[in-house]
C-alpha cells in the first residue's frame, strides 16, 4: 500500500516558485509551503508572454483568462513580429490554412509559391493582417472560417502576475536555508535574478517584436503601461541538469535548465513540468521507476526546446541541424515525442526565419493546379473577411475594460 | 515540385499487401502521371493469415473512400470489439483486450487509478466490467458509434473487422484496376540490377517479358523476391524474444452466430486463433517447433475446431523478425516481405497499412534521397519494436508452468522499454504510451491487468477524494456502462440489418 505525500515545500522567490505553489495547490489540494531566499521577488522579463497553450494550462489550474486580463498591464497578443536585416515577418500563434488531402498546408503553400504566389505562409492566418493593422479579436468558432481559427496569447506584467499568484494561494514567503526545509516533496524553483525594466515608449500592439542583433535578438513586449525589452542570446550558461528529479527533490524551471528560452516558452515549460509532476505525483517513497520516467520525458522535452531555441540563436545542436536539413529538403518534420514543441512549431518557426524547403510533398498534387488555386483563393477571401471584422486593438481594449468594470486609466 | 518525379511503380506480389499498396497508390495518385503495375501469379497462393484487424483499418478504408457496408458484404466480414485471451495467464482464465477504454478519466487522472484505489480496499468488481466493449463482446452485441452521443460510451465505440483476406485482396484489386492499375499475370524468373547505381532495374518473367520501373514495392511475401533475393538486404532474427516459428491455418464450417471478437487460446507450445466470419471460421495454430512436432500441432488444431474443417491445414514456416532495411535503394518491402511477427494482436494488416502511410509521407523522387530512406527505416523499425515488446508482454507475464514452452516464455528477455513499462505499472499503476506507439494506454492496461500484473499502489490524488466518493463514482460509471450495453443489438442482428453477405456468395467463397 502506498503512503501518500502530505506536504510540498517550494524554494524560490520568483514567478516560477509562485506559479509552482499556485498550480500544485490547485491541482493536488496538498499542504504547500513556499520558502523564498530573498524578500523581494526575483522577477524576469522572460515571464511576460503567455502563449495560447500556457493560457489553457493556467485555466486548468484555476487561473482563467478573465482574471489575467484584469491584471494591470495585460495586453492580448496574436504572436510575434520577427525583424531581421533581410525581412520582417509575422509569426502568429496557431495554425495556418487547411491540411487538404491529408497533407500539411505548408506543402500546398510551397507548391503555390513555386507557381508564383507571393504571400507568406503566415498570410493564411487571420492574425496576419490584424497584426499589421493593429487589430485584435479572440478566436471565434462561429465566424466564416469555423475551426481554422488563429489563437491568442497574452502579455502580462511579471509583477502583476506574481502578485496574483501569491494572492491566489495561502502561501506566505518564508526565509530559510534550502537544506533546512523538511517536506515529503521539495521543489527547487529558484531563478537567476534579472533586471526588470519598463521602457517608456511603446505603442499598444498585439504582438511582441523580435529584432535580430549582432549578439542575438532584442525582444520587445508591449504592455498597456509601457513595454519590456530584453536581450535574448545564447551563451555559456546553458546548463542542463541531467536528472531534475532525485529522491524527493525536483528542480523546476530555471533551476533545472537555465538556457535561453524563446519568449512564451519560459512560462509554458514550467507549466508543462508541473503537469508532468502532477501526472507522476509520487507517494512518500518516490519510486525510482517514476522519477526516472519524469527525468526521461523531461530530458526529451528540454532537448527539443533547446533545439528550437538554437534555430534562432545559432550554435551547435545536432537535433536542430537534422530537423532543418530534412525540412529544407522536402518540408518534412519527423513525428516528435514531445508536447512542448510540436512538429508544426518547427514548420512555423523555420518558415518565419525564411528556411523555405526545396521541394513540397508530391501528395499535394492530389489537388490539381486549378483546384489548389481555387481553394487558396476562397480560403484567403474568407480569412480576409474574418480579419477585416477584427476591431482596432484600442476598441477591443475599451470593451474589455468595460466588461471587467475598469477604466483604462485605472488599468 | 520534385525535380525528377517517379513515373512508374512496379508492385511485385498480389495478396493483401500488394493490393492494399496498389489501391492506396491509385487513389493518391489518381489523375497523375504515375504508371502503377502489379505482377502476380495465380499459381502462387496467398498466405492470408491476417484476417483480423485493429481499428486503424477504418482509416485506410476511409482514405480509399470505401463504403463500409459494401466492403463488409464483399469480404464476408464481421465486426470486432477486441481479442479474447484464453488460458494465457493460467489455464481456465480468460480476459479480453478491448478496443475501447475503461470507465472515464476524472480530474486529470486515468480511470483505472480509481478502480485500483477501491480494489486495494477490497472492492470486488473487476476492471473489465467498466468497459463497454468487454460487456458487448461477452454478450455478442454490436453497434457502431452513435452520432451526437459524445457524453455517452455509445458515442465512442471503437471497432475493427474480421474478414476473409483473400476476398479483401480481390475487392481491392477491383478497386485498383478501376483506377488504372495494370495487373500482369506471371511469375518472376530473374531480376536485373543497374550496374552503376546498384538499383533494381527490371524483373523478367518466366514467359520472357521484362518490366522496368523507377520504384519497386516488394510484396512477394516471406521470400522477399526483390528486397532479399535481388538486393541481399539481410534479416534481423527476433526468435530470442518470440520463439514461435510455425503456423498451421485451416478454415472450418461456421456452426453458430459469429462472435464480435477474435479468440486466442493458449496451447502447450503456442496458441490457437479463432476468427469468426460470416461464411466460415478462420483457425490457426502458432507454435514453436522446438517444443512440438508438426503432427502434434495439427492434431491439436483439428481437435479444437468448432466446426468441420473445410480443407487440410496449410503450414507456414517463419522466423520472427524483419529485414535489416525495409527500404533499400529503390525497393521498398511491404507486408511479409518486410518482416513477420505472429498475429497475436492482429497487427499484420496494420503493419502493411502503416508502411503505406509512411511511404506516402516520404514518397521519393528519382534521386532517392538517403535521408528519406533512412527516416522510413527508422520509423518502421521503431514501430516493429513497439509491437514486438507488446507481444512479448503476453508471453513473459504468464503464470503457466505446465510445459517446457511456457516455462521458457517466463524467462524471455525484455527490452528496457518493456521493463520500464512493467515497473511503472507495478509501482503505482502508471501506464505510458510513447508518442508513436501503436498500442495505447488502454491496450497496455488490458494486457497487464489480464496477465495478472498487480500494481502496489495508485495515483495519490485519488486518495484525497475519500473512499465513499470513489466508490460512488465507480458505481455511477458501472451503471452507465451497463445501461449502454443493454442498448446495443446483437452482433448477428446488426449484420443482418446492415451488411449481410448474399447467401449465394456464402457458398461460392467457402
Amino acid at each position: 500500500m502506498s503512503r501518500p505525500i502530505e506536504t510540498i515545500a517550494i524554494l524560490g522567490s520568483g514567478i516560477e516558485a509562485a506559479l509552482s505553489a499556485f498550480v500544485l495547490k490547485q491541482r493536488t489540494g496538498l499542504s504547500i509551503a513556499r520558502f523564498a531566499e530573498t524578500e523581494t521577488p526575483a522577477l524576469s522579463p522572460v515571464h511576460t508572454v503567455l502563449t495560447p497553450s500556457a493560457l489553457q494550462r493556467l485555466e486548468t489550474a484555476g487561473l482563467g483568462l478573465r482574471d489575467l486580463l484584469a491584471l494591470p498591464g495585460s495586453l492580448p497578443s496574436l504572436g510575434q513580429m520577427i525583424v531581421t536585416d533581410q525581412q520582417t515577418s509575422c509569426n502568429p500563434f496557431g495554425s495556418r490554412g487547411i491540411d487538404w488531402a491529408g497533407i500539411g498546408f505548408h506543402h500546398h503553400w510551397l507548391r503555390a509559391r513555386q507557381g508564383g504566389l507571393r504571400l507568406p505562409y503566415a498570410a493564411f492566418s487571420p492574425a496576419y493582417r490584424a497584426m499589421q493593422e493593429n487589430r485584435f479579436a479572440p478566436p471565434d468558432q462561429r465566424n466564416l472560417i469555423g475551426p481554422l481559427q488563429h489563437e491568442s496569447g497574452l502579455h502580462v506584467h511579471p509583477e502583476a502576475l506574481f502578485e496574483r499568484l501569491v494572492e491566489g494561494t495561502s502561501v506566505q514567503p518564508l526565509a530559510a536555508a534550502a537544506n533546512a526545509v523538511e517536506a515529503d516533496l521539495v521543489i527547487d524553483a529558484r531563478e537567476r535574478s534579472n533586471e526588470l525594466q519598463i521602457s517608456a515608449q511603446s505603442g499598444e500592439q498585439p504582438f511582441s517584436s523580435w529584432r535580430a542583433s549582432t549578439t542575438g535578438w532584442t525582444i520587445t513586449i508591449p504592455l498597456r503601461n509601457g513595454a519590456l525589452e530584453y536581450p535574448l542570446a545564447g551563451g555559456d550558461e546553458d546548463q542542463l541538469i541531467k536528472q531534475p528529479w532525485r529522491g524527493n527533490q525536483v528542480s523546476i524551471g530555471q533551476a533545472a535548465y537555465s538556457g535561453p528560452s524563446l519568449p512564451g516558452l519560459a512560462i509554458e515549460r514550467v507549466l508543462h513540468e508541473l503537469d508532468l509532476l502532477v501526472e507522476l505525483l509520487p507517494d512518500r517513497d518516490c519510486h525510482p521507476a517514476e522519477t526516472s520516467q519524469y527525468n526521461r520525458i523531461w530530458t526529451e522535452e528540454m532537448n527539443e526546446l533547446r533545439a528550437l531555441t538554437t534555430l534562432y540563436l545559432g550554435g551547435d545542436d545536432a537535433r536542430t541541424s537534422e530537423r532543418l536539413r530534412m525540412f529544407k529538403h522536402r518540408g518534412y518534420v519527423r513525428p516528435l515525442d514531445t508536447d512542448l514543441v510540436t512538429a508544426s512549431d518547427w514548420v512555423v518557426h523555420a518558415l518565419a526565419l525564411d528556411h523555405v524547403p526545396e521541394h513540397f510533398d508530391p501528395l499535394s498534387m492530389r489537388l490539381d493546379d486549378a483546384r489548389l488555386k481555387q481553394e487558396l483563393g476562397q480560403l484567403l477571401q474568407r480569412i480576409n473577411v474574418v480579419s477585416g471584422e477584427f476591431p482596432p486593438l484600442s476598441v477591443y481594449l475599451q470593451a474589455i475594460d468595460k466588461a471587467l468594470g475598469q477604466s483604462r486609466e485605472t488599468a | 515540385m520534385s525535380v525528377d518525379p517517379i513515373r512508374s511503380v512496379l508492385i511485385v506480389g498480389g495478396g493483401t499487401a500488394g493490393w492494399m499498396t496498389a489501391a492506396a497508390l491509385s487513389k493518391i495518385f489518381a489523375d497523375h502521371d504515375l504508371r502503377i503495375q502489379l505482377i502476380e501469379s495465380e499459381q502462387i497462393g496467398t498466405v492470408g493469415v491476417g484476417e483480423a484487424t485493429i481499428p486503424q483499418i477504418l482509416l485506410f478504408n476511409r482514405m480509399l473512400g470505401i463504403d463500409e457496408n459494401e466492403f463488409i458484404k464483399a469480404t464476408q466480414a464481421t465486426f470486432k470489439l477486441g481479442i479474447e485471451f484464453e488460458g494465457w495467464r493460467r489455464e481456465g482464465h480468460s480476459y479480453l483486450h478491448p478496443f475501447g477504454s475503461y470507465g472515464s478519466d476524472m480530474d486529470g487522472v486515468m480511470f483505472h487509478h480509481f478502480w485500483l484505489n477501491a480494489r486495494q480496499r477490497g472492492y470486488e468488481v473487476e476492471l473489465p466490467e467498466f468497459c463497454l466493449q468487454v460487456l458487448a463482446a461477452r454478450e455478442g452485441r454490436f453497434l457502431r458509434p452513435v452520432p451526437n452521443a459524445k457524453n455517452s460510451p455509445l458515442g465512442h465505440i471503437a471497432y475493427a473487422f474480421q474478414f476473409d483476406a483473400g476476398l479483401y485482396a480481390n475487392y481491392l484489386r477491383q478497386y485498383a484496376e478501376a483506377r488504372g492499375v495494370e495487373r500482369i499475370e506471371g511469375r518472376i524468373k530473374h531480376t536485373r540490377l543497374d550496374e552503376e547505381s546498384g538499383h533494381l532495374a527490371s524483373v523478367k518473367l518466366e514467359d520472357g517479358r521484362e518490366f522496368s520501373a523507377d520504384f519497386f514495392v516488394d510484396c512477394s511475401g516471406f521470400r522477399g523476391l526483390l528486397i532479399e533475393q535481388a538486393l541481399e538486404t539481410g534479416y534481423e532474427d527476433w526468435s530470442a524474444w518470440l520463439p514461435c516459428n510455425r503456423a498451421l491455418a485451416v478454415p472450418s464450417e461456421r456452426v453458430r452466430e459469429p462472435d464480435p471478437f477474435t479468440r486466442s487460446t493458449a496451447r502447450p507450445a503456442g496458441w490457437q486463433w479463432h476468427i469468426p466470419l460470416q461464411h466460415r471460421t478462420g483457425n490457426g495454430h502458432v507454435y514453436c517447433s522446438d517444443h512440438m512436432s508438426d503432427d502434434e500441432a495439427a492434431r491439436i488444431l483439428l481437435d479444437n475446431l468448432e466446426g468441420r474443417p473445410l480443407r487440410d491445414p496449410i503450414q507456414l514456416r517463419f522466423v520472427t523478425g524483419h529485414r535489416r532495411k525495409f527500404w533499400n535503394r529503390n525497393v521498398l518491402a511491404i507486408g511479409l516481405a518486410a518482416g513477420f511477427m505472429e498475429p497475436l494482436e492482429s497487427t499484420s494488416i496494420h503493419l502493411i497499412q502503416s508502411g503505406i502511410a509512411r511511404l506516402m509521407t516520404l514518397f521519393p523522387d528519382r534521386s532517392f534521397n538517403p535521408a528519406d530512406i533512412d527516416e522510413y527505416n527508422r520509423l518502421t523499425l521503431q514501430e516493429y519494436e513497439y509491437v514486438r515488446d507488446f507481444l512479448v508482454l503476453h508471453y513473459r507475464q504468464t503464470e503457466r508452468d505446465d510445459s517446457e514452452f511456457w516455462r521458457r516464455c517466463r524467462n524471455l528477455p525484455m527490452t528496457d522499454h518493456l521493463a520500464r513499462k512493467l515497473e511503472l505499472y507495478r509501482t503505482n499503476g502508471r501506464v505510458y504510451r510513447e508518442k508513436d506507439e501503436l498500442f495505447n494506454e488502454t491496450s497496455w492496461l488490458a494486457v497487464m491487468d489480464g496477465q495478472g500484473v498487480e500494481p502496489r499502489g495508485h495515483h495519490p490524488l485519488v486518495s484525497s477524494l475519500g473512499d465513499r466518493e470513489v466508490d460512488a463514482r465507480l458505481e455511477q460509471i458501472l451503471s452507465v456502462i451497463r445501461a449502454s450495453a443493454d442498448h446495443m443489438p446483437s452482433h448477428a442482428d446488426f449484420i443482418a440489418e446492415h451488411c449481410a453477405a448474399e447467401p449465394d456468395m456464402l457458398s461460392e467463397t467457402v
